[in-house]
């Protein structure tokens, strides 16, 4: 065909230009869509069947261990340099205390079981290895990592004292299941920490393995797995909580995945640099299991009293669980203060554990939810630190039901001195909330908090009342004292360096 | 400084255990005095509110300046009424079906301020008409006093004296017993004064507004039911409106597909604003604004205002309000609420809205951010016969069987959109309910019959004194149609004429004269339960739609009892635009019709005629040409007709052919787009506001390539083409036309060559003049103010408006699409068939040769 013959479609194509152009710039565009939150969930790895690759039975865990570094040469080296394995961090800097100091569960305490030293064999049933009995347990030892506690999906991989497989697990049977782990993988550890299912989170416990969508809007609704928002790395598993963490590195928030101003109402984008996402969209926990909320070890050891794992247990002492939990509501810039071994207490007071950081004047500080958990926990009241009993096997506390030989024995392992005097201590715990994301329809709304009966206590908090009617001109006011003190430390320090 | 704020923060987890108290710690404790100013636990004497709260603040002023006090009894006989047998507008003396009684004095018309009390008493603050009996009572709407019942039976009693006293029996502060009332010791310090912590002083909370107004629930824990209160006389009852943060979907109440409402109840009670937020005092410095009309026009803001001593000392019980044709009749402050558009920003939130100007200017903001409520409304309240508890018979709209019983569901609202007239004579859109009521009236001059009476003559004597009445004989008799001894809820309904004598005759035998029934149907509007635009209605289709909600339909009663046609209570904050209908199975509905109040909608609205004639003159032409073309098929196929040879010449250039082509397509999209506006039902799969906006903007394409092409026409002198040589045009015309009829079948040559000089023929020629000229002109003008009415409404007023413009543009659309179906057909005579529109293409028709 001549060009000629074609120039017709010229013409045609003008005028479709001229409608399609004209209508494209004068009618108005669909909204575009702001928040993206799939893009930021990863896509799982396809199975690989592992059925085939193992024939012969194992015998011992560390057997199957070898067998999958067969094909995944790294993985173990990997594992070993996890908090997962070390139950320890990496050496930081703490704020107020000398020289770099790396702490995890290894060697601090808490005010539930409150210590694993002595009591290895016990704790360890989580611990992500084979093996760990003492203090000379030997953490540079590839082989005895445990690659079916997170891998295993036959569901009858199970895990007991020294942290190695029970009598009766048919390890070939789990090794031929394992793949990307699962919520069951995560929570068999996670949902039952401090001795039970739904004990320590408030957040986190057994309802979680089949959640419906109100109890979690994650993993209810979308089925999401734990792994899906902890992105793990060379195994090295994102996230962290206070209490036992005390930097904040490798954390997860709601923001890798959502917008930080989605909300289509202005008012509510409003709140994000001073509120949480979790202070809305958590407004309760431990809405199908009630959650241990106080400890008073001080009562443990009478036998006369009638026992209820939820009330009152010889060994361990009372205890008050709540349900549909309200959360604490506190500022929180994620990092916390953290007791520490042999640090000083003020018997007559509450002495915390864990102390969120941040308040009204820091920028980073936001009115976060928390979980906390009072306890009476023995203490030295001679030298006024906190001591740690052991509890497991013999002459433990468990067995014996005496203290002063337990907490002896547990100085001892804990290397804390004991004068042989001791009582009971309040202290406090607290558990940032983050799990049980309710769907946005039963999120907190305004007046939750701004009214007369709100759950935040304004004043606690700093302001001088409701911000709705006060405003929030405090925060923003002491954001700026904070940073005009922080750029004139700079300066003077700087100057000092000229000095020199 | 991180220290300070550990110990703060530790402080603060102490705290939080203990819930801060509630009272306002502002206001002084301060003594329960008596008339005389003695304490009140000295004396034993009642509380005076007066002389209480009189000692800081101005009482007097505050009982003389209460709108709540004076129940429209000052504006009494100033203006005329709806009813003659009413007295004033307001509260006292008003006349409200809902309410019914009116006490006032048979002879003297008067209202008997006792026997008013005793009726409407528990619903009023004190003072005003009935001050000498109970003074204001400032703890009802001031303190959390809450309906202990006591006040209400003083009230009824005509213990008038001790009837704000009892108020605080709620807080035990006082208590009656057998031989009367005694202040309770424990409730006062040694001075005289209240112990603390019991009485709480504060400033009106939604709650205390809800002890006359209608359902509020500001917890957000517990979710809202109703109670027997809520359905008095109240916004909920009238209008479905209930004040709550809470969401629909998570109140308590046994809401169809509640699930889904998950939104709260009223945003602006969500959003922390409470009843005084809008209904403020007039003279609170913080929030009034001086509207006077002497205020300077260039200043904003006044800053010059009350102190807020001098406002506490003399705070205005006179309180923003809109204006309602059902209330207090407290004219002075009518329209002093600020309306939506006073805090709003309307238009930055409404970008995604076409025609915003238009919508705004149309539609009041409650119409979309209102569509549906949830507290059960009533529809009807039948008086004409009382069931055996001596109450009148009510239908509710959204419910069957009574609202107090959980089992039975209630369904949304939507609530009839009535043109109303804001402040400024600015007529728009506004959700209302209307309510119809049923009467006995009686008397010269008529008036209702009392409850009274209606009891008297229904029931068998000794029904005072019975709590299960029994009705006379004579009506039972009529009543009970299947006669089993039992009322069913159709046999209690007045519409038959057997039934209605004997009830008038019952209400003969005791006295009264001139009996008739009457019914009124009254408007209440809906301003309140607005919500997130995110839950408002949006979408195009709801009312530019054949079933549209401007012309809503709304039922007034099940039945129309005496067959009677009730009247519309004139009410100047609206117009009952629309018409009454009775239903087959005897239901009574009004149809709203905004049309009739001048509303034009476009896909709602048309004149059946100009569809008619429009399709008529489509198919009128479409049957022509189809005639015509199998004429010259069947002629054609004998093959006997002489052949023509043709040569080819460049008849149209470049520009002409873009020109044509482009005015082809915009009429052809203009007439598709067109087609879908009008009609919206019949094609449901276009959206709406995107067929609108492609409209315009090919109207625009269309507009500019007429101009184009007018200058090109004129500059080139090509428009002569157009224009008919004068000369021997008739001779002409009638040739071309004897060719189309009989020529063109005989195989003769076009009577009038075609040359690049002269493209038309007579017949073209005068087509072309009248579609360029005429037509296209009113069709983009008329299209033009279609679209500017949005931002030059006064221009299209000018023109008549969108009632005329729109079935213009409708009319003449509807000859574009006849014109095309003549204009296509017409192009296939040519050498060929489809050589007139190669022609057109490529420029290079055929022509016949000599």
């Amino acid at each position: 065909m001549k060009l000629s013959e074609n120039r017709w479609l010229f013409g045609l194509a003008t005028i479709v230009l001229i409608f399609s152009v004209s209508i494209w710039i004068f009618t108005e565009k669909s909204s575009v869509q702001i928040d993206e939150p799939w893009e930021g969930v990863p896509v799982r790895p396809a199975h690989v069947d592992h059925k085939a690759l193992f024939t012969e039975p194992f015998k011992t865990g560390q057997e199957v261990t070898k067998a999958c570094l067969v094909c995944h040469e790294d993985a173990a080296q990997q594992v070993l340099h996890t908090s997962h394995w070390r139950w320890e961090s990496d050496p930081v800097q703490l704020e107020g205390r000398e020289g770099l100091i790396a702490t995890g569960k290894k060697n601090t305490i808490n005010n539930f079981c409150i210590g694993i030293r002595g009591n290895w064999e016990s704790c360890t049933a989580c611990h992500a290895g084979y093996g760990w009995e003492d203090e000379k347990f030997d953490f540079t030892n590839a082989d005895n990592v445990d690659c079916l506690v997170c891998h295993d999906q036959s569901g009858t991989y199970k895990k007991g004292k020294k942290g190695n497989p029970v009598k009766g697990v048919n390890l070939l049977e789990v090794a031929q299941s394992v793949a990307i782990p699962s919520r069951e993988n995560c929570g068999g550890c996670h949902f039952r920490g401090g001795g039970g299912n739904a004990v320590k989170h408030g957040d986190l416990d057994e309802s979680l393995f089949y959640p419906s969508e109100e109890l979690d809007v994650h993993m209810g609704r979308y089925d999401f797995y734990c792994v899906d928002c902890h992105k793990t790395k060379e195994h090295n598993i994102s996230g962290r909580s206070i209490s036992v963490s005390v930097d904040n590195h490798n954390q997860i928030a709601c923001i890798d995945c959502h917008n930080n101003k989605l909300h289509e109402d202005e008012r509510l984008n409003a709140h994000t640099d001073t509120v949480a996402c979790q202070t809305c969209h958590i407004p309760l926990v431990a809405k199908e299991q009630a959650t241990k909320t106080h400890w008073d070890w001080s009562e443990a050891g009478d036998s006369d009293r009638e026992e209820d794992s939820h009330h009152y247990l010889k060994i361990k002492g009372s205890f008050i669980y709540k349900k549909n939990l309200k959360p604490t509501y506190l500022w929180y810039n994620g990092l916390a203060d953290r007791y520490l071994l042999g640090d000083k207490i003020d018997a007559n007071q509450m002495t915390p554990m864990n102390l969120p950081k941040g308040h009204i004047g820091d920028p980073k500080a936001k009115i976060w939810p928390f979980k906390v958990h009072w306890a009476k926990q023995p203490y030295d009241s001679k030298l006024n630190h906190l001591l740690q009993p052991k509890t497991v096997g013999k002459e433990g506390y468990w067995s014996d039901f005496d203290w002063d030989k337990a907490l002896r024995l547990g100085a001892n392992y804990a290397d804390l001195e004991y004068s042989g005097e001791f009582g009971f201590a309040e202290t406090q715990m607290y558990w940032p909330l983050t799990h049980m994301v309710a769907p946005k329809e039963e999120a907190l709304q305004c007046k939750a908090c701004h009214s007369d009966k709100g759950i935040l206590d304004w004043q606690g908090l700093g302001f001088p009342g409701d911000p709705v009617k006060w405003g929030s001109t405090e925060r923003a006011r002491l954001i700026k004292v904070d940073l005009k003190d922080e750029v004139q430390l700079k300066n003077s320090e700087n100057m000092g360096g000229n000095n020199e | 400084m991180s220290k300070c704020f550990v110990k703060a923060g530790m402080v603060f987890v102490f705290a939080v255990f203990n819930v801060s108290l509630l009272a306002n710690e502002l206001h002084p404790n301060f003594p329960l005095l008596d008339k005389q100013g003695n304490d009140v636990i000295k004396s034993g004497e009642p509380l005076s509110t007066i002389q209480t709260c009189g000692t800081c603040h101005d009482a007097s002023f505050i009982q003389a300046h209460s709108d709540h006090a004076d129940a429209g009894a000052s504006q009494s006989g100033k203006s005329s009424t709806h009813q003659s047998w009413e007295t004033g507008l307001g509260y006292y003396g008003g006349w409200d079906p809902i309410d019914y009684d009116l006490a006032t004095n048979d002879s003297t018309d008067k209202v008997d301020p006792e026997a008013w009390l005793k009726r409407y008493g528990s619903r009023h603050v004190g003072g005003g008409p009935v001050v000498d009996k109970i003074e204001m009572n400032c703890l009802l709407c001031h303190s959390n006093v809450s309906t202990s019942g006591l006040r209400e039976e003083a009230i009824k009693t005509g213990d008038f004296k001790w009837a704000n006293s009892a108020s605080l029996a709620s807080l035990d502060i006082i208590n009656k017993q057998k031989n009367g009332w005694f202040w309770n010791k424990k409730a006062f310090n040694r001075d005289g004064s209240l112990v603390e912590g019991l009485l709480s002083i504060n400033k009106p909370k939604d709650e205390n507004c809800a002890q006359c107004h209608g359902l509020v629930n500001n917890d957000l824990e517990t979710p809202l039911i109703l109670s027997a209160k809520d359905l008095g006389d109240s916004m909920t009852m009238r209008s479905g409106q209930i004040i709550s943060p809470q969401k629909v979907s998570a109140s308590g109440l046994n809401i169809k597909n509640k699930k889904d409402q998950s939104y709260p109840f009223d945003v602006h009670s969500d959003r922390v604003l409470g009843c005084v937020s809008c209904h403020y005092s007039l003279n609170n410095p913080v929030y009034f604004q001086r509207t006077d009309a002497n205020q300077p026009e260039h200043l904003m803001f006044d800053p010059r205002r009350l102190t807020l001593s001098d406002y506490i000392q003399k705070p205005l019980h006179q309180f923003a309000k809109g204006n309602s044709n059902h209330g207090l009749a407290a004219f002075e402050s009518e329209n002093s609420l600020r309306r939506c558009e006073s805090c709003h920003q309307a238009e930055i939130v409404h970008q995604w809205l076409p025609y915003k100007t238009r919508h705004f200017e149309a539609l009041a903001c409650e119409s979309c951010h209102i569509p549906k409520l949830f507290g059960p409304t009533l529809k009807a309240i039948d008086w004409s016969l009382l069931d055996a508890y001596g109450e009148p018979i009510k239908q509710y709209r959204n419910i069957e069987g009574s609202p107090l019983d959980s089992r039975n569901m209630i369904s949304a609202f939507e609530p009839i959109l009535l043109p109303r007239n804001n402040v400024g004579g600015v007529k728009k859109l506004a959700p209302f309910n209307l309510v119809s009521s049923w009467f006995w009236v009686a008397g010269n001059p008529i008036r209702p019959v009392s409850r009274e009476h209606l009891k008297q003559a229904l029931y068998k004597p000794g029904w005072e004194n019975q709590k299960n009445v029994v009705y006379q004989n004579t009506i039972m008799k009529v009543l009970d149609s299947n006669q089993d001894n039992q009322l069913s809820k159709t046999e209690m309904q007045l519409n038959t004429p057997e039934k209605i004598n004997a009830v008038k005759t019952a209400l003969e035998a005791i006295g009264l004269t001139n009996v008739s029934l009457k019914g009124e149907v009254n408007a209440y509007p809906i301003t309140h339960n607005v919500v997130n635009g995110k839950w408002a209605t949006q979408s195009c289709d709801s009312c530019h739609h054949q079933n549209s909600k401007v012309d809503g339909v709304i039922t007034l009663s099940d039945y129309q009892p005496g067959n009677l046609q009730p009247e519309m209570v004139e009410d100047p904050t609206m117009s009952y635009s629309g018409q009454l209908n009775t239903t087959q199975n005897g239901q009574l509905e009004f149809h709203a019709d905004a049309s009739q109040s001048g509303f034009y909608l476009l896909g709602k609205d048309n004149i059946p005629w100009v569809d008619v004639l429009g399709l008529l003159m489509f198919f009128g032409v479409l049957l022509g040409v189809s005639a015509h073309g199998i004429a010259r098929y069947i002629v054609n196929r004998k093959g006997n007709l002489p052949k023509h040879h043709y040569h080819k010449e460049y008849m149209y250039d470049a520009y002409e052919r873009l020109w044509h082509w482009l005015q082809a397509f915009s009429i052809l999209i203009l007439l598709a787009t067109g087609l879908i506006i009008h009609k919206p039902h019949i094609f449901g799969i276009f959206s709406f506001s995107y067929m609108v906006q492609i409209h315009n903007v090919v109207g625009f394409i269309l507009l500019a390539n007429a101009a184009l092409s007018l200058f090109y026409n004129l500059a080139s002198g090509e428009i002569k083409q157009y224009l008919p040589e004068p000369k021997g045009f008739i001779g002409r015309s009638i040739a071309q036309a004897t060719y189309y009829s009989k020529g063109l079948f005989e195989g003769k040559p076009h009577p009038i060559e075609k040359s690049r000089e002269q493209k038309m023929n007579p017949l073209q020629q005068v087509t072309y003049l009248a579609i360029l000229n005429v037509l296209l002109p009113i069709q983009i003008i008329t299209g033009l103010l279609i679209w500017g009415a949005q931002r030059w409404p006064e221009v299209a007023e000018l023109f008549g408006g969108l009632p005329l413009l729109a079935p213009v543009h409708t009319l003449v659309a509807w000859t574009f699409a006849s014109f095309i179906v003549m204009h296509v057909y017409l192009t296939t005579i040519g050498h060929t068939v489809t050589s007139g529109i190669r022609a057109m293409i490529d420029g290079w028709d055929e022509i016949e040769d000599e």
